[in-house]
């Protein structure tokens, strides 16, 4: 029983938006969906930590994935949420934020259809992914949050989403 | 409750009692005729051996029996509480700690154990001795009937015995019997020395004394009759059985009382008398007690007004008042600005509540200083020993309450100020008295409460510090320029410096080097202030300033752009305001008491969006003994913040030491404005460099 309900949630995956890309991510780490609240900006820090917001009286960091993972800036608009989330970060449990342009769905997803990520030489950014999915028909990137928060600088994802027209395949650049 | 939980409850338990077990131990090695104090001493050592055996901890009880023992032969004032006594007992406390310490008894701790027993039971030996002359024998309670069988019964009884003359000549040591006997149980031993003849007459090798022996045990009979089986027929032994039952200590005495003056040949009469007695004394009570040793454990209980928590639940619930109190504010701002009077009064009515239950939680984590004095006083006592000085140690205030994280994180600091008190503070006793001082030397702690604050002074009446060398050593280190002019205070400052030791040799006490620069930093880490005084010849002084807690800050709050960012109160100095004009820059200068001095620029330093004002406020600051302004666009106003962490992805950014949440729900910064203005010079360095 136990385990069944453990296999359920690993397949589960929340998806978002950040700019046109819908990124998918374990339902297993998100703690809580959070209206856009006013963000305390941190001085001296880099610009895609954007701040700190009051969850329940506690400053959680929050991080503008699309800024990280370099597709630009989340604006603020009326689909604009905090996606609370609890990540390992040098071992240790922590509890980030992550800004989205927008929340979409919960969806499950076979670990069969998830392809591994595309492998891209000695740039390395594909470790932020955790592979590519495929929900009826239609292609997610399926993020690994813990490699994402684990590092301070940013990811160039840009570059790999245009570079990847095929993304169902390995692609080897 | 687990097993596991039970064994963590009991650990931390104990550690509360050795705790009071050192203080208890200082204070009656000055005051050894303190009998509350004794018996206190003897409850909590009982309480340990009595839950170690409860949870296993069975090296804990074992060694914790001995130490009991010897602890109820003083509060029964058959053992005379001595310096050596205390000592020893302060090992053995120490001994309990490291046997609480380590997950398993090895071979090595039970060795230790062992050793210390053999000391112990070497004191309560003298004791032993000593009563001979007044024909009286002390027993260790644990010697309780180890040789029968748990199920007999009980009896008391009495043995007299009379050695024969030429006992000696015969082989027969008549003494070895009479510890035979008083091995079997609790006994009363009884000498009488009034057939030795006079020195004249006197036969060394002839016995001339003879015994009574009380002894409450399960022997029967023919069990105490076979140790005389090789001599029964030219000793004389009588035995009597007074009663089917153990008697109390207390009877043994009142026996014994009958006893000593008693000649051998009333021994008839005088069993009748005694028979007589018990039967009075049995009627009197309606459950005859089985044993003493039971009877000794059935303590009154202790009525405990108090609760162990786990220090990380009250965390979590000062972190919910605090998560209470924001809401409460919140909801405090909606009912002012609606328009429902009711709905007024029960945002005032509760926010009476809450504010008053925040105090109370944050009381709840207050303890007072004085459980740390015991350690600090043995600490003293202790280097005195070592180093060949006299130091007494005067604690004062006690009772004054601060934050428990505080307390914990004070006793480092503490221990280090001791330590320099006693090592480099006080001089030898010779020197005292030339000096024209009592030989020994006082290191003096209070603690009080001031305006806010918990003030600490440690003050000690050795030699005071010598600047001079204070200052060559300064100069060696480029802290101050040779035949620089400075005050003594500067001299002093210099002290604080890290690294800075003018110790000219290492000793294992202090002067390694780290030195009071340590101290320092710790208390600056507690957001306190430390200050260091010293006349020659008088004594020293250290005065530290403490927040009550960790959990709150007085903060000033301003404003900057859209951010809003919280000053400790204890940092700022004055308030100022000034016309300006044109981009702000991190640095410049303002006028401040007829000085130049520098002011930072809030907006620039930290790059707040926006455009600045024509007219900024300056909040004048201190730190490092340095005043400075922070410019900003408004002041908010005093308050209270309940400090939370910032999280550990900007450990990097240390200026701030934390955030508040504000009534809006927003959150201000608190700025650390001793790295603000090291980040500011630091910056300023790299600007003007570039």
């Amino acid at each position: 029983m136990m385990s069944d309900t453990a296999k359920n949630d690993s397949r589960r995956y929340l998806t978002l938006t950040l700019g046109k890309e819908s990124f998918a991510i374990s339902i297993d780490v998100v703690r809580e969906i959070l209206d856009y609240t006013e963000i305390t900006r941190i001085p001296q820090s880099p610009p895609f930590m954007r701040g700190v917001v009051n969850v329940r009286g506690a400053a959680v960091p929050v991080v503008d994935l699309a800024h990280k993972l370099g597709l630009g800036e989340v604006k603020r608009t009326i689909n604009t949420r905090i996606v609370i989330m609890e990540v390992t970060r040098d071992g240790v449990l922590s509890v980030m934020g992550a800004l989205a342009d927008s929340v979409r769905e919960v969806l499950e997803l076979d670990p069969g259809d998830i392809s591994p990520p595309p492998h891209l030489g000695a740039q390395g950014k594909a470790g932020y992914l955790r592979g590519i999915g495929n929900h009826e028909g239609r292609f997610i990137l399926v993020l690994d949050v813990d490699q994402i928060f684990a590092t301070d600088e940013l990811i160039d994802m840009a570059g790999l989403l245009t570079a990847s027209p095929d993304v169902g395949a390995p692609i080897s650049l | 409750m687990s097993l596991d939980q039970a064994a963590r409850t009991f650990r931390e338990e104990a550690l509360e009692l050795l705790g009071e077990v050192e203080e208890i131990l200082l204070a009656l090695e000055d005051h050894p005729e303190d009998s509350g104090q004794m018996a206190k001493l003897f409850r909590a050592m009982h309480t340990i051996k009595g839950s170690g055996a409860m949870f296993g901890f069975s090296e804990i009880a074992r060694f914790t029996h001995e130490v009991e023992t010897i602890l109820d032969m003083v509060r029964e004032n058959r053992l005379q509480f001595s310096r050596d006594l205390a000592s020893l007992i302060l090992m053995s406390r120490d001994h309990i700690l490291r046997l609480l310490g380590a997950a398993e008894s090895t071979p090595l701790l039970t060795g230790e154990s062992d050793k210390l027993i053999v000391q112990l039971r070497e004191i309560m030996g003298q004791a032993g001795e000593a009563p001979k002359e007044s024909g009286r024998t002390a027993s260790p309670e644990n010697s309780t009937c180890p040789l029968f069988d748990t199920d007999a019964p009980t009896f008391t009884w009495w043995i007299r015995y009379r050695p024969h003359p030429n006992s000696f000549l015969t082989g027969t040591d008549p003494l070895s019997l009479v510890v035979e006997l008083t091995e079997m149980g609790q006994h009363r031993v009884a000498l009488h020395t009034a057939a030795i003849p006079d020195l004249a007459s006197l036969a060394p090798e002839s016995a001339a004394i003879w015994w009574d022996i009380l002894l409450i045990s399960r022997a029967t009979e023919a069990d105490i009759r076979s140790v005389f089986l090789f001599v029964e027929e030219d000793h004389e032994v009588h035995v009597a059985c007074l009663a089917a039952s153990a008697l109390r200590q207390h009877d043994l005495d009142l026996f014994e009382g009958f006893l000593v003056p008693s000649c051998w040949e009333h021994t008839e009469k005088l069993e009748e008398k005694m028979a007589g007695h018990i039967a009075d004394v049995l009627s009197h009570r309606t459950h005859p007690s089985p044993c003493p040793a039971e009877v000794e454990k059935t303590e009154p209980a202790v009525v405990t007004t108090t609760i162990r928590v786990e220090s990380a639940r009250l965390d979590r619930l000062v972190d919910f008042v605090g998560e209470m109190v924001i809401i409460q504010s919140r909801l405090q701002q909606t009912a002012v600005t609606g328009d429902d009077p009711h709905v007024r009064s029960i945002a005032e009515e509760l926010d009476r509540v809450v504010s008053k239950m925040r105090d109370e939680t944050l009381r709840i984590r207050m303890v007072p200083i004085g459980g740390m004095f015991g350690t600090l006083r043995r600490l003293v006592r202790d280097l005195a020993k070592d180093l060949g000085k006299q130091a007494e140690f005067v604690a004062e205030g006690g009772e004054t309450e601060l934050d428990k994280s505080v307390i914990d994180r004070l006793k480092d600091p503490l221990v280090h100020i001791l330590r320099n008190c006693v090592d480099h503070g006080l001089e030898s006793p010779e020197s005292r008295l030339r000096a024209g001082k009592p030989a020994q030397g006082t290191v003096r702690l209070q603690a009080s409460h001031v305006g806010g604050e918990v003030c600490i002074e440690i003050s000690d009446d050795g030699g005071g510090i010598n600047l001079e060398r204070v200052r060559s050593k300064a100069e060696e280190k480029g802290l101050l320029t040779p035949g620089e002019q400075v005050d003594d205070q500067r001299v002093l400052a210099c002290l604080f410096a890290p690294g800075f030791s003018t110790a000219t040799k290492v000793s294992n006490v202090s002067g390694r080097g780290v030195g009071l620069d340590v101290v320092k930093v710790s208390i600056e880490e507690l957001r306190g202030r430390v200050n260091l005084e010293s006349t020659p010849g008088v004594g020293t002084r250290i005065l530290m300033r403490l927040p009550l807690t960790l959990a709150i800050i007085d903060g000033m709050q301003v404003r900057v752009g859209n951010e809003r960012y919280i000053i400790p109160l204890t940092s700022v100095r004055a308030c100022q305001e000034r016309i300006c004009s044109g981009v702000a820059v991190p640095v410049d200068t303002i006028a401040w008491q007829e000085q130049m001095t520098p002011c930072l620029s809030l907006r620039a330093l930290l790059e707040v969006s926006g455009v600045r004002p024509h007219y900024e406020r300056i909040i004048i600051a201190r730190a490092e003994g340095q005043d400075f302004g922070l410019a900003v666009d408004a002041v908010i106003g005093q308050q209270q913040a309940v400090i939370k962490r910032l999280s550990d992805v900007y450990k990097k950014i240390d200026f701030i030491s934390g955030t508040a949440v504000n009534g809006d729900g927003g959150i201000a910064l608190i700025l650390d404005i001793p790295r603000l203005l090291q980040f500011a010079l630091a910056n300023n360095a790299h600007n003007v460099g570039s």
